[in-house]
Order: structure tokens, then sequence, then C-alpha cells
């Protein structure tokens, strides 16, 4: 049993959340600190407190990998989120940020501006693939919205039809532009916090640590939804309307995430899944370690893209898809075996 | 005029001119009735008859398509949904749920209606959980997987669940089907115990004949009988609803005083 016995006592609960946020706290150094040039930890203190911007130390520190570590943290902890929340009204475990074609449209709509003006990078292209998802989204909640009854089959559906078709579209729009199209997408479709900056970090941070408040505030309802629509009802919830509420937010999540470091895949899926082993998410603890959890894993997952192979960075979603699918099927056969 | 104040306040819900249409079916036609504070009322019927659709026009899942429904003396579109489930707790079948929740986790999901937004759990709550899980006797099976109970735990799990909504009426749609005598026998007088006003839908009309104070006949969308069970439950009834042949007759309930008697149905078979 051991490991994977869940936490009943309150106790337990706090000392789970405490672990976290004291593994958070060393996870952020240690990002700072590690990468193609690896400085001491006492390095990263002084370049946090001191105002001296023109030391090479405190820019590498403050400039390139600050951003990205929160950039980091961010998009695990919103990903793990918009998770729970998909799993959660779908009903679904094998729900994840990116079935609903949001990924897909981002990836349209990056090709599409490529092949039009042929911009490959900065904010134009952001704002492109922000604009794609949320293309896909809209025509994903107009198809919710028509459906009242069976919403959920409905959305499964219609989510994994957009998908193909944005894929397929995008595909179409490659075939005729030019190849160096092609790394453009790959970039989006694997995921890189490479393009972290001051400037537009406040966007990605002020959705997910919101969207973490909103969900701890509507868990009740939200948790009542793992039961049927039928006995959401009973208990006060309007199922079909907090449906479209959750697919809005998670899906503002997603899209502002992908646009700022593209579509990091499996997260989303696996560390919602992780988490309830330990801890239930009608608990505010659950979801409070799940939205740590995935900022936790993302950091170093970071940290392992920077600095596996010299001088060259490794995509993220390969990194989190490899790692995360060997942790979780440790797991699950942990899991299964304590049952037997 | 007091005895009429006192009479509508005698009434839980009253259902006038019910009808629900699906296109061109017709779910349910023309039903009225009212339910009385403190009865047991069973709802029976052939598959097919109308119970689910109902009781979820009740328990406020459907929106009937004419007719109206008052809770308490208040129409049901004057009621908010929460306010609702404040006074109302459904028993529904079990839905598979893949995750992970344990039984005290399901139970206290009943208090969802009670709880503001930003409000933790409070030792109140846990209390009545512990309570209610005592009384349907899985005390110690608070902290197991649910989806690991049997079928006869689950549904007390449910019953549970709804106590702690601390209902005045509990709606239960076929609470026993799939479950062994014993457990059909136990859910129901769990239900019983809680002393609050209850209607449920029934397979075993034997049993619904058994233990409810009225009973509502559907067949085909249609309110066809109303009364108490022995009125109810006739051989008539049994052959023109249910079409079946079958002899009925009024027993002494043996563990109720003697003079209130139940109708006990015998089926014939091999007559066809």
């Amino acid at each position: 049993m051991g490991i994977v016995k869940m936490a009943r006592s309150k106790w337990t609960q706090t000392a789970f959340i405490i672990l976290l946020l004291c593994l958070i706290f060393i996870s952020f150094l240690s990002s700072l600190s590690l990468g193609a040039v690896t400085l001491s930890v006492s390095d990263v203190f002084s370049a946090l407190t001191s105002n001296d911007y023109q030391s090479l130390t405190n820019k590498i520190i403050i400039e390139l990998r600050l951003p990205r570590a929160i950039l980091a943290f961010c998009a695990g902890a919103g990903l793990a989120l918009a998770g729970v929340m998909l799993q959660t009204v779908t009903r679904n475990p094998l729900a994840d940020p990116y079935l609903f074609g949001i990924s897909s449209g981002a990836s349209f709509g990056v090709v599409v501006l490529f092949s039009i003006t042929g911009i490959q990078s900065g904010l134009f292209l952001a704002g492109s693939a922000f604009a794609g998802s949320m293309l896909s989204v809209t025509l994903l909640l107009g198809i919710a919205l028509s459906a009242r009854s069976s919403q959920v089959d409905i959305l499964l559906l219609a989510g994994v039809a957009l998908s193909f078709l944005f894929s397929a579209l995008t595909s179409l729009l490659l075939y005729w532009t030019d190849p160096e199209a092609i790394s453009a997408i790959l970039f989006w479709n694997l995921g890189s916090f490479s393009r972290a900056d001051w400037q537009w970090l406040w966007l990605p941070v002020t959705v997910v640590f919101s969207a973490c408040v909103i969900l701890m505030v509507m868990r009740r309802p939200l948790n009542a939804l793992l039961l049927g629509d039928e006995s959401a009802t009973t208990v006060g919830v309007n199922a079909s309307k907090l449906r479209i509420v959750m697919l809005l937010l998670s899906s503002l999540i997603t899209a502002v995430l992908v646009a700022s470091c593209g579509g990091v895949g499996f997260v989303g899926l696996m560390i919602p899944h992780i988490v309830r082993f330990f801890l239930s998410q009608t608990r505010s603890s659950g979801l409070l370690a799940t939205f740590l959890s995935g900022g936790l894993f993302m950091l170093w997952v970071d940290v392992l893209a920077r600095s596996l192979i010299e001088n060259q960075e490794l995509p993220v979603g390969v990194i989190t898809a490899s790692t995360g699918s060997v942790f979780f099927l440790l797991l699950l056969l942990l899991r299964t075996k304590a049952r037997t | 005029m007091t005895q009429a104040a006192s009479r509508k306040d005698d009434v839980l819900f009253s259902v006038s001119n019910l009808s629900v249409q699906k296109g061109e079916l017709c779910l349910l036609e023309d039903v009225s009735f009212m339910i009385r504070r403190g009865s047991f009322v069973g709802l029976i019927g052939p598959n097919g008859a109308g119970k689910s659709t109902l009781l979820r026009c009740l328990y406020r899942y459907l929106s009937p398509s004419h007719g109206e429904i008052c809770y308490a003396g208040v129409s049901l579109s004057a009621l908010s949904l929460k306010h609702f489930s404040q006074s109302v707790a459904v028993v529904l079948q079990e839905v598979a749920n893949d995750f992970n929740l344990v039984v005290e986790d399901v139970v206290l999901m009943g208090r969802t209606p009670h709880k503001p937004l930003f409000s933790a759990l409070s030792s109140h709550d846990k209390q009545l959980a512990h309570d209610a899980l005592v009384a349907v006797g899985l005390i110690d099976k608070v902290h197991q997987t649910y989806m690991q109970l049997s079928g006869g735990e689950k549904q007390r799990v449910m019953i549970a669940k709804a106590m702690v909504q601390q209902p005045e009426l509990l709606i239960m749609d076929e609470p026993t089907s799939h479950l062994d005598v014993k457990y059909q026998i136990q859910i129901m007088e769990l239900a019983k115990a809680m002393q609050v006003t209850v209607l449920a839908s029934f397979h075993d009309l034997n049993l619904a004949g058994a233990i409810c104070d009225e009973l509502l006949v559907l067949k085909k969308g249609k309110l066809v009988a109303s009364g108490k069970p022995l009125e109810v439950i006739t051989e008539t009834t049994l052959s023109e609803v249910f079409a079946v042949c079958a002899h009925v007759e009024a027993v002494a309930c043996q563990f109720a005083n003697a003079a209130h008697k139940i109708p006990h149905i015998r089926y014939f078979y091999g007559y066809r």
C-alpha cells in the first residue's frame, strides 16, 4: 500500500501542500542556477536582491531565466488546472486541454499568418495562435450550447472532429507554403519557453492564478458534476451552464498558454491523475496540489530542456510526454499491485 | 379560510395538467396529482410508462411542455434551483465514476446546496456525514473508494448523501432495482426512517404495496389510478396496466398493527 495510500486527515493534506511548496521553492532556485552556464545559489540570491542590471550573471538570471521559470510554472499549473476542469465537466478521465482542438486551432492560426505574411516570430504570431485557438473554442461552444441533452458526448465527439479538421487545414496550407513554415509549426506543436519575456508575462500569470482562485471557489458545484448531470441538478447545480463556464475558462487558460509557449502536451492529462492517487479532488487541498504539482513538474521539464544537450534546447513537449508517461505507468502499476 | 390555508400547507407537491412532449412523442399527458406532507408515495407502471420522466420533471432535470408544478404552494419556476435542492433530495441510480472518490467525498456532496461558495467544510457537515453513514451501516467503509463497493452499498451511500442534504422531501427513481431482496427492503426502511415525505418509483409491486401509503399508476404517460395500495393494486389494474394475470389478497402486515392490511400479489404463469 505505502506510497499510494490516499491522504485522509487534514494534517496529512496540509503536510502534502507544505511539502509541495518547499519543493517549488527549491526548484525555482535550481531552475535559476542550472543551464548552459551553471551559477551558484549565492549568485542567484545576489541577483534577485541587487539592483545591478549590468553584470552578465544578473542579466542571465533576471532577464533570461526568471521569466522562463515563471512561464514554465504557470504553464504547468495552468494546464493541470485546465485538465482537472475538463476531466470533471466531461466525466472523462482521458480529457485533456488539447482534446478540443485548441492546439490544432493555434497551429492553424500560425500557418495562416505565416502563409499570408511570412511572419515567423513575434507578437503577431502569438496573437494569431491565440486567435486560432479561440476560433476552435468558439465553434465548440456553439455546438455545446445548441446541445442541451447528452452535452458531454457531443462535446467529446465534436472536439475530436474539430481537432482533426484544423490539423487537416494546417497540413493543406503547409503543403502549399514554404517548407520553412514547418519549423514554426513544430514549435507550436512541441512547445518551448524560450520566448518568455517580462513584457508579456503578466498575461499568463494573471489568467492562470485567477483561474486557480475561481476553481477553488467553484469546486463544490464543479465536483457535483462527477456523479452525473442529473445528480448535480438535484444538489442545486445547473450542469450545462456550469460546463460552458468551465469550458470557457479552461480554453482561455490553454489558448493563452499555447500563444506564449506552444502546445505542451500530456501535463494536463497526467498531473490531475497523479494527484488523484493521493488527494481527493473534492477537497480544496486536492485542487491546490494539482495546481502546484503541475508547476513543479514543468519547472524541472524546463531545466531538463535547457541542460540535457549542450548548446541546444530540447522541445518541452518531448520531455513532458516521455518522463510523464513513464512515471504515470509506474504509479498505475503500483496502485494495481496495492489493490490486489 | 384557515382550514383552506392549512390544507394548502399540507400539500408539498401539487402537479396540475403536466405534459411532456419530445418531438412527436408524448411522454406525459395531462398528469395531475398532489403529494401530502409526511406521506410515502409510490409510483408504479410498466416500462416506458413515463415514471422517470415524471420524476425528472419534479426534480427539475426536465422542464414540462405544459402544466404547472408547485412545491409548497410556490411554482417551480419561481424557486431557485439551489433553494429547491435545500429541501428536496433525490436518490438516483449509480453513475460510473473513475475519479477515485471515497465514500465520504460522495456523501459530503449532499451538503452542496447548503454551502455558500467560499465556505469550507465545517465540523457540522462532517458530523452529519458520520451520522448518515452510521445510519446506513457503512461507517467502517468511510474511506473506501466508492467504485469498489457493491451495488447495495453504493445505493446506501446515495441514501446517506440524501440524508446529509437534510430534505423535507425525498425522491427516489427505482432505488432498489438490481439489488438483493434484503437490500430492497433495507433501502426502503432507511428511507422510511428519515421521517420525511417520500416519492419513489418501484418495479416490485408487492414491495410498493407494502411500503407506500399511496400509489400513483402511470400507463403510456397517463395517470390511470391513484389511491391507497389496496384500492389501486387490484386484479383489474394488474391486467389492464401491467398485462399480467394475478390474484390479489389483502393480508395483515405482521410487523405493523394488525388492522393495517396490504395487498399481496400472486402472479399466475403459463396461461397464454
